[in-house]
């Protein structure tokens, strides 16, 4: 039995708007670290503050071990919450904030004192108990945050956004801590974010959310390596994917996908996965990194361009080039290589990826 | 050719004369020059008129309570600042709970929000001289209120409001003020209420406070610099009260700091000692006015200290 | 956790209810006063609802020769108002007690049945709202003088007040100076002072000046916080308008002055407009100096304020008097400062 369970969720905010979060179907197992990652307004932070009870549900059900939760008010459901704000509370000291959630269920004073300090050591805020929020930083802030999240040992941990507003550097440092805690915890916890490293770097698995429908659910592996459809194989990765319209077609006894630019022969393989689309025109999706370049024609070569601009990254180099009229990015080792000099490409390993142009999804 | 070229070079030392005095170093005492002249002349001048009046008796001698000595004596005195005082504070905690209630009522969207805001905000747009009026049509004997108590047999007789003295009549003038006034005590805390971000009382929700609890423990401690600010400035203004008094009840039959004022630069300017003694009340309410405006001070930057800082 | 249960939403609804039966129902009755007639305004017991006519019934008594008038009250109670065989006492009796204007002739024709036929008629006639504000203008001395005094000493206030103020406010905003704070502190204190205390002593010396009884002199008075307050509230907002702004103008050819009227000046229009809407407020709605640094020459408040003396019948004049007295005072609330919100977002004074 799953542990968080979300059936044909459905959000509108007025009678005649439009749908937010469309008959959305979710499965989570207890102690998993699920990120819901999508661009703003596709519905993350919306389905979030369902499940906390926060926002009232339009149709459908949330489960949690079993149990409808959907008429329970927030503080019945066992969940906790870390908002983008912090919300730590201005007029409290740092001691009082963690301790309040357990004031209210009326703890007695001993327990309370025990289970905050064992909060504030997980975070390290113990030195600043007596401090109030407005003397921390933006970052000490946070963490008093999430420990009055974890004071309160909830069944579940939703955080929105919470790194959004922290510098980079704190942003990587806070994510690998937030991560840490997981593991001690083991507490299912549902991210929010729109950063797609973010994600990666954290999520047991992904939910990536557009226009309030799921695009898809993976590990980081399987939303990298195996997109289902064309949004998804654009918002994950960075440099973005490289999408070309291709048409599928029969060269003498070959079958390749054929532009203006572009001849890339098919294997048996992936002539099977297309072989309903015979004369049709596709989409093409090439990572920057499966791209290879060298400087002459080889027999695998697919496409000639210049390199136009070279963005050194320090352990690799970024090409821009055009492929007709498009921009086209391209990851590669250091070479030696001049700005404007002709390059050929050829795709490492078959790494690509077919769409429907018409439905955007994945072709298998 | 010899003039043309002298002018010129005048008006050229001109300007330059002009921007030696005038430039980025005296400009602000520029533009603030005038205002301190007027304020000397206008502002300063009279208080100290007032001061050396209220030091000096009736026959030109200095004199450092004499007329304060009059004043307690003067028969409507002790009505006065004890009238006062009870308005002060009992319309203020009046006016502060109402407009609370409201405010937390009203701080939520919802179809309508808009127009009952404006309508209870009416009241307070009203000049203090037509509110009178708008009441005293209801306080006469025939008036209105009479006329609602009776048709619901609330009442058997008439009361007649206009004739209550003491402290029935100070409650019906808080009631009549409350009505007026209460509304702009509302806005500041509407707008306090405002400034308390919607997720700071979330994560009340989210830790397991009710909606009591969240009201108690997170938005009336975060409102406090609004409700103080609220308060103090009600009660500058509530000491003040007069207009509504003479005109509901007359002169001298519920006496109040600011009504005898009134009085005695209206009806009795004529006496001698009218003069003297209207002194005299303004520099009292002016010092408990200016007391109250110190304490306000004090307790407002106290105050920032819990601000809390912004959580972005 | 909005959701609000059924007992707390019936809850919310009566208590919004009753403060806005609060809020309304004085002012219908106030209103129905303004525009009741002298017959009216005896009537017991009131109703909050205006009422646009004035019912009579019409009878013709042979004997004394005279017409008898009977005034119907909303109730269909019938009351005595005139016997009388002169058409010009009834007209004027019309126009006095029922505000009805009607010329004698008109109301010949009308009665003209009841001569012969010895029934009573019910006729029905149409009041004239504007009767009582007219009688106000007229019992009142000096209303219509007042009126304008009133409008004279607004304009005086917000021209003095905008002027020391905003200037006072730009140097605050812009220039670090010795003594800033202290300036500050004095400004917050004229603002919050009692202009009562200073009247008297301010009497004597508009004597001085000449400018004792005058609206410049009153005008003085008012600004006296007024200039405080625009000057914080344009501060703050000159502190927001980007100095950069003001400097670019500076480098492509504009004097200070030119860039302060073209540039610092339009953009400070929102601050401009809410001060000017409590100068005119202060100006409008003051009674009490205005009893002290006026003999001849009151406003409209204390023309207003004059008019009820201690009156407690014949209200309805002063009632009428006072909805000339309320209509600006609201527009300038709620109109400007619904057009100073939009501006400006929400105005934290």
């Amino acid at each position: 039995m799953s542990y968080l369970q979300l059936i044909n969720l459905d959000k509108k905010y007025s009678a005649k708007g439009n749908m937010v979060v469309k008959s959305m179907n979710l499965s989570i197992e207890q102690g998993e670290f699920i990120v819901f990652l999508g661009p703003s307004g596709c519905g993350k932070t919306t389905t979030i503050r369902m499940i906390s009870g926060l926002e009232e549900i339009s149709g459908g059900d949330i489960l949690i071990e079993g149990e409808s939760v959907v008429n329970l008010p927030p503080k019945e459901r066992g969940v906790s919450m870390i908002f983008q704000s912090y919300a730590v509370w201005p007029h409290m000291t740092v001691y009082d904030n963690i301790a309040y959630p357990l004031k209210l269920k009326h703890v007695p004073k001993v327990e309370i004192d025990r289970r905050v300090l064992a909060a504030a050591e997980k975070t390290n805020i113990k030195d600043f108990l007596n401090r109030y929020p407005s003397q921390l930083s933006g970052g000490q802030r946070q963490r008093v945050a999430v420990s009055r999240a974890i004071v309160v040992e909830p069944k579940i941990f939703l955080m929105d956004e919470p790194l959004s507003n922290l510098d980079s550097i704190l942003r990587v440092s806070m994510r690998s801590e937030l991560k840490n805690i997981h593991e001690t915890l083991k507490t299912t916890s549902i991210f929010v974010t729109h950063d797609q490293s973010e994600a990666m770097s954290l999520a047991d698995r992904i939910v990536i959310m557009k226009d309030g429908l799921i695009e898809q659910i993976g590990t980081p592996k399987e939303v990298y390596f195996d997109c289902q459809s064309i949004f998804v194989a654009s918002f994950i990765g960075t440099p973005p994917t490289n999408f070309f319209n291709v048409q599928v077609i029969k060269e003498q006894d070959e079958m390749v996908l054929r532009n203006q630019e572009i001849r890339y022969p098919l294997d048996a393989k992936e002539q099977e996965i297309l072989k309903n689309y015979l004369d049709q025109f596709i989409v093409l999706g090439i990572r920057p990194e499966s791209f290879e370049i060298s400087s002459k024609r080889l027999q695998q070569t697919i496409m000639q361009t210049k390199a136009d601009f070279i963005e050194p990254q320090g352990s690799h180099v970024i090409v821009i080039s055009k492929c007709g009229e498009q921009s086209i990015k391209i990851s590669s080792p250091i070479l030696d290589l001049k700005p404007k000099s002709t390059i050929f490409l050829s795709v490492k390993n078959r790494q690509v990826m077919f769409f429907d142009q018409i439905t955007e999804k994945r072709i298998r | 050719m010899q003039d043309i070229k002298s002018k010129k070079t005048i008006k050229e030392q001109l300007k330059h004369g002009m921007q030696t005095i005038i430039n980025r170093k005296t400009a602000p005492f520029w533009l603030l020059f005038p205002t301190f002249l007027y304020y000397i002349v206008f502002w300063l001048s009279p208080i100290l008129i007032s001061i050396k009046e209220v030091f000096t008796s009736l026959d030109g001698q200095f004199t450092l309570f004499g007329n304060f000595i009059m004043i307690f004596q003067e028969n409507t005195f002790h009505d006065a600042i004890l009238n006062t005082a009870l308005f002060a504070v009992v319309s203020v905690l009046l006016q502060f709970i109402i407009a609370l209630m409201l405010a937390l009522m009203l701080s939520r969207k919802f179809k309508g929000q808009k127009l009952i805001l404006f309508l209870i905000m009416i009241p307070m747009a009203i000049t203090p001289t037509a509110v009178a009026i708008v009441w005293k049509t209801g306080l006469i004997s025939s008036g209105w209120i009479n006329s609602i108590l009776q048709s619901f047999h609330l009442i058997d007789e008439v009361i007649p409001f206009i004739g209550l003295r003491g402290i029935d009549a100070v409650m019906m003038i808080i009631l009549i003020d409350t009505w007026t006034v209460m509304p702009s005590v509302m806005i500041i805390l509407i707008a306090g209420l405002g400034n308390i971000p919607e997720e700071t009382k979330e994560a009340g929700f989210i830790f397991g406070a009710n909606r009591w609890q969240v009201i108690k423990d997170i938005v009336i401690p975060l409102l406090k610099p609004s409700i103080i600010t609220a308060v103090i400035l009600r009660m500058i203004a509530a000491v003040q009260v007069w207009a509504i008094v003479v005109m509901v009840m007359g002169f001298s039959n519920v006496p109040f700091l600011v009504e005898r004022i009134a009085y005695f630069v209206g009806p009795v300017s004529g006496l001698p000692y009218a003069q003297k003694l209207a002194y005299t009340y303004s520099f009292i309410t002016a010092i408990i006015v200016f007391i109250a405006t110190l304490i306000y001070f004090k307790i407002s930057k106290r105050g920032t200290a819990l601000d809390g800082g912004t959580q972005k | 956790m909005k959701r609000l249960n059924p007992i707390q939403r019936v809850l919310l609804g009566l208590i919004l209810t009753t403060a806005i039966i609060a809020v309304v129902l004085p002012l219908m009755f106030f209103l129905a006063n303004a525009f009741s007639n002298s017959t009216e305004i005896y009537d017991y017991p009131k109703t909050p609802l205006m009422s646009f006519t004035v019912t009579v019934d019409v009878s013709y008594d042979q004997v004394t020769e005279e017409y008898v008038i009977k005034y119907v009250d909303r109730r269909g109670d019938v009351k005595n108002a005139i016997n009388s065989s002169s058409m010009l006492l009834i007209s004027n009796y019309f126009e006095q007690y029922f505000s009805v204007y009607r010329t004698p002739e008109e109301l010949e024709s009308q009665f003209e049945e009841v001569l012969t036929s010895g029934e009573t008629i019910r006729l029905t006639y149409a009041k004239n709202l504007w009767h009582n504000f007219k009688t106000f203008f007229f019992i009142t001395s000096k209303a219509d003088e007042a009126l304008i005094n009133s409008i004279v000493v607004v304009i005086y206030t917000i021209i003095i007040s905008l002027t020391l103020g905003s200037m006072s406010g730009y140097a605050i905003a812009r220039y670090r100076f010795k003594g800033k704070d202290q300036i500050n502190v004095f400004l917050l204190i004229v603002r919050m002072f009692p202009t009562v205390g200073i009247s008297i002593p301010l009497a004597v010396i508009l004597i001085r000046y000449n400018l004792f009884d005058t609206m410049l002199g009153l005008a003085i008075l008012y600004s006296l916080p007024n200039i405080a307050l625009t000057a914080w509230i344009t501060s703050s907002i000159f502190v927001g308008i980007n100095r950069e702004l003001e400097e670019a103008s500076l480098v492509f050819g504009g004097n200070g002055f030119q860039t302060f009227m073209k540039i610092t000046l339009p953009l400070a229009l929102p601050a401009m407009a809410a001060s000017s809407m409590y100068a005119f407020l202060t100006a409008w709605n003051d009674t009490i100096s205005a009893l002290i640094l006026t003999n001849d020459h009151p406003t409209l408040a204390l023309a207003v304020y004059q008019a009820i003396g201690d009156n407690t019948t014949n209200l309805q004049y002063a009632a009428a008097g006072s909805i000339i007295l309320i209509i600006p005072a609201l527009i300038f609330t709620f109109v400007v400062r619904k057009y100073v919100n939009q501006m400006w977002g929400s105005v934290s004074v």
